[in-house]
């Protein structure tokens, strides 16, 4: 996590030169996640150099659609966000927590102490800083505090790579979250580039950040680099045609539990959990106990959950939420609506994933705008 | 019914995922599939608690299950703890033996607003076995009854078997300090000698003054539900009515999501909520 820093400052990172960059992080011990080429997608994983960036590649992303596509030039971040994040690494999907011994009737528990990777998390998005942000408030603070993702967050080098366009599934700008990161990062780049020039325009976030790229061979800022940086962004801007309404969102769940809107994205949601693996923000974990077959060794592991199974609400008299209706709802309005009651936040940033990701194309904008329809209180 | 001591507020461990062990050092059988625990540390601790928090214990090898505390036994030292076996974690439980070690940790939960009782009419309101966790409440209230007015107890059980701590609730009827009053829904006169149907119906039988009385409910949710119907009609205010809910608890910390009842999480924010913190939210099925 970057330290504050007062300081505004801006650099200009030829394109020749971008392999220097992850020599740096390489160089300061960083392992770097970024994203790949995986089959038919772009996704998350380790980069080595920059050939292992998906350069030229871009996407076409629609509500249960992904497709990869080339590009008409060799951007190394022509993209937009993948189906993972930076979640993954953070909050990592299976972690042990402790093994117990059992020994002559008596029980010894050893606390699992994990070992915490120095991440340098490169071509992070706004949106996916956003939801770092968001899933801080749960694990850093108060009773849920989990120590190993505090260590790991503080750890990560997060450098943001600002959005140069959107996919269909894209709406960060009605959330709030996008598509330029103002802050939160320890360097941030703009990638541009023409038919004459291929550069980046390097943001400084922190102290740790200037201090990486001191070695680098960089240039100041020309007022034309900004122009076309600005440019960059507002590419981004014009292209996000999604919108979510987001006023009086809460009350507008409170006061619609029961909308008839419920019972028909039901028949449609198939609840496989997809939109929760995909989403940055979700968090929901369980704990899973096993044995050894000698009896004498057990262990505990932390996973993620899923809100969409029957077993996640279980009690002795029956899963709570048994409908498909109940727990799209819960997931629905846990995300858009409660979650500002329990963290003063919205607990979506706007990605789109769980829209593009959706197998059946359920889009959570349009549910929303439903929910305005025939609202049982007029909150608009 | 004597307890020493009386302690708030438990320091959370300084690993709260982790569980400690505790010795089973007496079990005994309640009725039908439910047992009671006295379960001590094996290292020492004292075993501090709030009425109405609650433990998250662990079976070796099998999982571990939210249970509430239904008090210390009248031994700092212990916690007393009565399980009704209804899955594989309390049939594990069920079937655990004297000298057993289980993973206990916790407590944990907000507990009922014992202070803010002070001066009024106490209404103690348990189903089945909802019973165990206003039992932890009576020590409290019996060490300083001068602070408290009226103070009754309606349980309400399905037959005469389901009675729990029969010789306790025995002697704490025979004293003056709190009233005592069973209904078992399942019965006749041959079989029960005592009220037969709803514990709505005792609520009408119990002396209390409303507008200065606060009740503490607990029970399953329908019967939790009309139980506040009935006590509005008496003219009790929401804000003075108490249910103890329950949900799915896996982490018991408000980190894994489980126990969200609407914007609540059931195990930070509760498990005691009054009426009027949850009403938005009691009615609307599965929520």
């Amino acid at each position: 996590m970057p330290e504050p820093m007062f300081l505004e400052k801006k650099k200009i990172l030829q394109r020749q030169d971008f392999g220097k960059l992850i020599d740096a992080l390489h160089q300061e011990g960083y392992t770097i996640i970024g994203p790949v080429l995986s089959e038919t997608a772009i996704s998350y994983g380790e980069i080595q150099s920059e050939t292992d960036l998906p350069i030229g590649w871009t996407d076409i992303q629609e509500a249960g659609k992904y497709q990869l596509k080339r590009r008409p030039d060799e951007a190394l971040f022509g993209y937009n966000v993948g189906f993972q994040s930076m979640k993954k690494y953070l909050f990592p999907p299976r972690q042990r927590l402790f093994t117990v011994d059992k020994k002559a009737g008596r029980l010894t528990f050893v606390e699992e102490n994990p070992q915490i990777q120095k991440y340098a998390f490169l071509g992070v998005r706004s949106c996916d800083l956003h939801a770092a942000l968001i899933q801080d408030k749960i694990f850093s603070e108060g009773s849920s505090r989990d120590k190993a993702y505090v260590r790991r967050r503080e750890e990560a080098f997060v450098i943001v790579v600002q959005c140069g366009q959107s996919s269909s599934c894209c709406f960060c700008l009605s959330m709030g979250t996008g598509p330029k990161a103002e802050g939160g990062f320890d360097l941030a780049l703009t990638e541009c580039i023409d038919r004459q020039q291929h550069f980046f325009l390097i943001e400084i976030g922190s102290l740790r950040g200037e201090k990486l790229i001191s070695s680098l061979p960089l240039k100041d800022v020309k007022e034309e680099d900004l122009l076309f940086a600005a440019r960059v962004i507002d590419n981004a801007k014009a292209q996000m045609t999604k919108v979510m309404d987001t006023k009086g969102i809460k009350e507008l769940f409170y006061s619609n539990w029961e909308h008839p809107r419920w019972d028909d994205v039901a028949s449609r949601c198939i609840a496989c959990s997809t939109c929760t693996l995909v989403c940055p923000t979700c968090f929901c974990w369980t704990i899973e106990d096993s044995i050894s077959l000698t009896d004498q060794k057990a262990e505990r592991w932390k996973r993620w959950d899923f809100c969409y199974s029957m077993e996640f609400s279980h009690l002795p008299s029956g899963s709570v939420r048994s409908s498909i209706k109940s727990r799209y709802r819960q997931w629905l309005s846990h995300k858009l609506a409660s979650w500002i009651d329990q963290f003063g936040m919205s607990g979506c940033v706007g990605c789109g994933r769980c829209i593009t990701w959706c197998p059946v194309g359920i889009d959570i904008t349009e549910e929303v705008a439903a929910l305005r329809v025939q609202s049982k209180e007029d909150v608009s | 019914m004597k307890a020493k001591e009386c302690q708030f507020v438990a320091e959370p461990p300084d690993s709260i995922l982790l569980p400690k062990a505790f010795i089973i050092e007496k079990k005994v059988i309640e009725c039908s599939r439910v047992v009671s625990l006295w379960i001590a540390p094996l290292e020492k601790n004292e075993c501090a608690f709030k009425p109405g928090q609650f433990l998250m214990v662990y079976v070796f090898g099998v999982g571990e299950a939210a249970i509430s505390l239904a008090g210390n036994g009248g031994d700092q030292g212990k916690y007393f703890l009565t399980v009704r076996a209804v899955g594989s974690v309390t049939r594990a439980i069920e079937q655990a033996k004297e000298k057993d070690i289980l993973g206990i940790r916790g407590p944990f939960g907000n507990g009922w607003p014992i202070q803010e009782a002070s001066t009024k009419d106490i209404l103690l309101i348990a189903g089945g076995i909802g019973l165990p966790p206003l039992w932890s409440t009576i020590p409290f209230f019996l060490q300083n009854r001068s602070r408290y007015g009226r103070i009754s107890l309606l349980y309400g059980v399905r037959t005469p078997q389901d009675i729990l701590y029969k010789d306790k609730l025995e002697s704490l009827s025979k004293g003056k300090d709190i009233s005592v009053k069973i209904a078992v829904e399942l019965a006749t006169a041959r079989t029960w000698n005592g009220h037969i149907g709803n514990v709505l119906n005792l609520i009408s039988h119990a002396q209390f003054s409303p507008p200065s009385t606060i009740v503490f409910v607990c029970g399953p949710e329908p019967m939790m539900r009309f139980c506040a119907y009935t006590l509005l009609k008496y003219g009790i205010a929401k804000e003075h009515i108490y249910f103890s809910m329950e949900r799915n608890m896996r982490c018991a910390i408000g980190s894994c999501g489980h126990c969200q009842f609407g914007p609540l999480f059931l195990c930070k924010n509760g498990p005691v909520f009054s009426y009027q913190t949850i009403e938005p939210f009691l009615n609307i099925a599965e929520i």
